[in-house]
């Protein structure tokens, strides 16, 4: 698990050396992360009600099925490999934490 | 000892005999089959007059070899009985299932497809071709008693035409099924601690099949209630048969009877509603609980248990028929080697229960995994360094677990959940320790 953290810090690390460029970027991913969410999961939720920091357990009510659902998706869609067995809680915290882990796995 | 004369259409039962098989079913019939084409002088006591009933309708891949060694592949296939290439897995949100091809292996008998059969007809055929083999099969044949002398059955008690017979016999296999007829009498049976489930099922005619490259799999369809899903099998062209599978405390709990059980947990998936909207029901509805036990031996002087008779777990896999016709085979194998004076007796059996137990022992971890966390087995049958160990598994190439190794990866990944605080898979762990 550390190795992982360390992985990811180090992804951010060399991301913020260009801090305009990354913004564009994650909020692409966001957006990505927010189109997969809406498109695979049946959501009691508007649409509209989704962004940025809606946290996935809190606000937006996803259960374990669900995040394992969203991973799928995600892992398709940016052809990346998710640890999950090793990730950090933190990650999934809300739709921005989960932007950034992605981004990070690239 | 000198054999008995065999003839297929003999009505009386002998006095005597080599191997009596007890139960006509999948592992009887097979066990039949082998000692057949090795000469070795038997008799087969079916206690129901076929085709009878039976539940268990989906074959697996590795099923192949064992019905091409004993000559039935060929018939099997010819009898019509839907192709099966894989299974599709229908999260509980109905959204995104995940079929994955399963394709058995062609060295066996040359097909890529294994079957979904109705098991009257197919048991039935399978019974027929022992007869066809030689093999003197008695149906209508109750076993109702065993005597034993220092510890050994010396014969057993047969209820057949209105009359009670004594059959005096060297070897019993015991194939009775989950009616567990030695298994039970020797006090062998020791319930199954982490699995009760229960099991309603029924068949429905117009049933959507979904699209068309999958619609001849198995589908599993998640239910949102932990160990709780409903399978969907095709039986023949019009005919599906739809099974829901709980735990016996959730049935108990909600204190339904099993028709309206049945039709609440068939509207809990998005999916499955959408394929039932257009069906109608054409059969009675039929239950299973209590199934999942094993024995604390599988031989003794003189018997072998086979199939269902010496350890049933869970349906999940549709393992059932594939570990009654292997265990048939591997008990018949090493019969014929006492029979021949090779090895003795207690050696033989013992390697027997040796690999029986290794096949079943594999299953049943996989089946503790995947009812870990039902989810991360779709997840995991993605990756390709899981899949290809996962899709022998699912074949039910289970008796030579070397290099099997994808087992105690998903174990340790589960133990990495388990002790990560807050990880966001933890709250659908089960309590079933891996
Ligand atoms: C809910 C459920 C779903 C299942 N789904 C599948 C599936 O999809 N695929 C799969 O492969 N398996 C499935 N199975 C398992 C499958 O049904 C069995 O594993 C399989 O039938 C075992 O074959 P057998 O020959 O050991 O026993 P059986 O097929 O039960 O045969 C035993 C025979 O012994 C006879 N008998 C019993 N007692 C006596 C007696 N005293 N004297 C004489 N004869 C006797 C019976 O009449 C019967 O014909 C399922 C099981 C359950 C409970």
């Amino acid at each position: 698990m550390t190795s992982r953290s360390e992985a990811a810090a180090g992804g951010q690390g060399v991301k913020s050396e260009n801090p305009s460029l990354d913004r564009t970027s994650l909020d692409r991913t966001i957006a990505e992360v927010t189109r997969v969410l809406l498109e695979r999961l049946e959501l009691q939720l508007d649409p509209a009600e989704i962004h940025a920091d809606s946290e996935f357990f809190d606000d937006i009510g996803l259960d374990s099925a669900a995040v394992l659902d969203l991973v799928i998706g995600l892992e398709e869609s940016f052809g990346i490999d998710f640890d999950i067995a090793g990730s950090d809680p933190e990650d999934f915290r809300s739709v921005r934490c989960l932007a950034r882990y992605v981004e990070s796995r690239r | 000892m000198t054999p008995t004369p065999v003839t297929p259409t003999a009505r009386r039962l002998p006095e005597e005999t080599t191997v009596a098989i007890l139960g006509g079913g999948p592992a009887g019939a097979t066990t039949a089959c082998y000692l057949a084409m090795a000469g070795i002088d038997h008799v087969v006591l079916e206690r129901a007059h076929f085709p009878r009933h039976h539940v268990g309708e989906s074959l697996v891949g590795a099923t192949n070899r064992i019905f091409d060694e004993i000559g039935f592949l060929e018939k099997l296939d010819a009898a019509g009985f839907p192709r099966k290439q894989g299974a599709v897995w229908v999260p509980k949100s109905g959204k995104n299932p995940h079929a994955i091809r399963v394709v058995p292996d062609k060295t066996f008998g040359g097909l890529d497809y294994t079957f979904h059969v109705d098991r009257a007809r197919f048991d039935h055929m399978l019974l027929d071709h022992a007869e066809t083999l030689g093999s003197p099969v008695y149906q209508g044949a109750l076993v109702n008693g065993v005597e034993t002398r220092d510890g050994r059955i010396e014969s057993v008690q047969v209820q057949h035409e209105g009359e009670t017979h004594t059959l005096r016999t060297r070897f019993v296999v015991d194939a009775t099924g989950r009616n567990t007829f030695l298994g039970s009498r020797f006090r062998l049976l020791q319930k199954d601690t982490l699995f009760d489930q229960y099991a309603v099922y029924a068949y429905w005619k117009g049933v959507g099949r979904g699209p068309e490259e999958t619609a001849g799999y198995i589908h599993i369809h998640f239910l949102p209630s932990e160990r709780g899903w409903v399978w969907q099998i095709p039986i023949d062209d019009e005919t599906t048969s739809i099974g829901v599978v709980t735990e016996k405390a959730d049935f108990q709990r909600n204190g339904q009877d099993s028709e309206a059980h049945y039709a609440h947990h068939l509207a809990r998936n998005p999916e499955l509603s959408r394929r039932l909207e257009q069906a109608t029901r054409v059969s009675n509805l039929r239950s299973e609980g209590n199934y999942s036990y094993s024995m604390r031996e599988l031989v003794g002087p003189g018997y072998l248990l086979v199939g269902d008779a010496a350890r049933f777990v869970d349906p999940i896999f549709s393992s059932g028929v594939s570990v009654a016709i292997y265990s048939a085979k591997f008990a018949a194998e090493q019969i014929a080697h006492v029979v021949a004076g090779e090895r003795p007796e207690a050696e033989a059996f013992g390697a027997y229960e040796t690999q029986m137990r290794a096949g079943v022992e594999l299953w049943y971890d996989f089946i503790k995994v995947y009812y870990k966390l039902q989810n991360l087995f779709t997840y995991y049958l993605r990756k390709p360094e899981y899949r290809d160990q996962l899709v022998q598994l699912l074949q039910g190439n289970v008796y030579d677990a070397r290099g099997i190794t994808v087992l105690e990866r998903l174990r340790e990944d589960i133990r990495r959940i388990e002790s990560t605080p807050g990880h966001v898979l933890q709250e659908g762990l089960s309590d079933i320790p891996i």
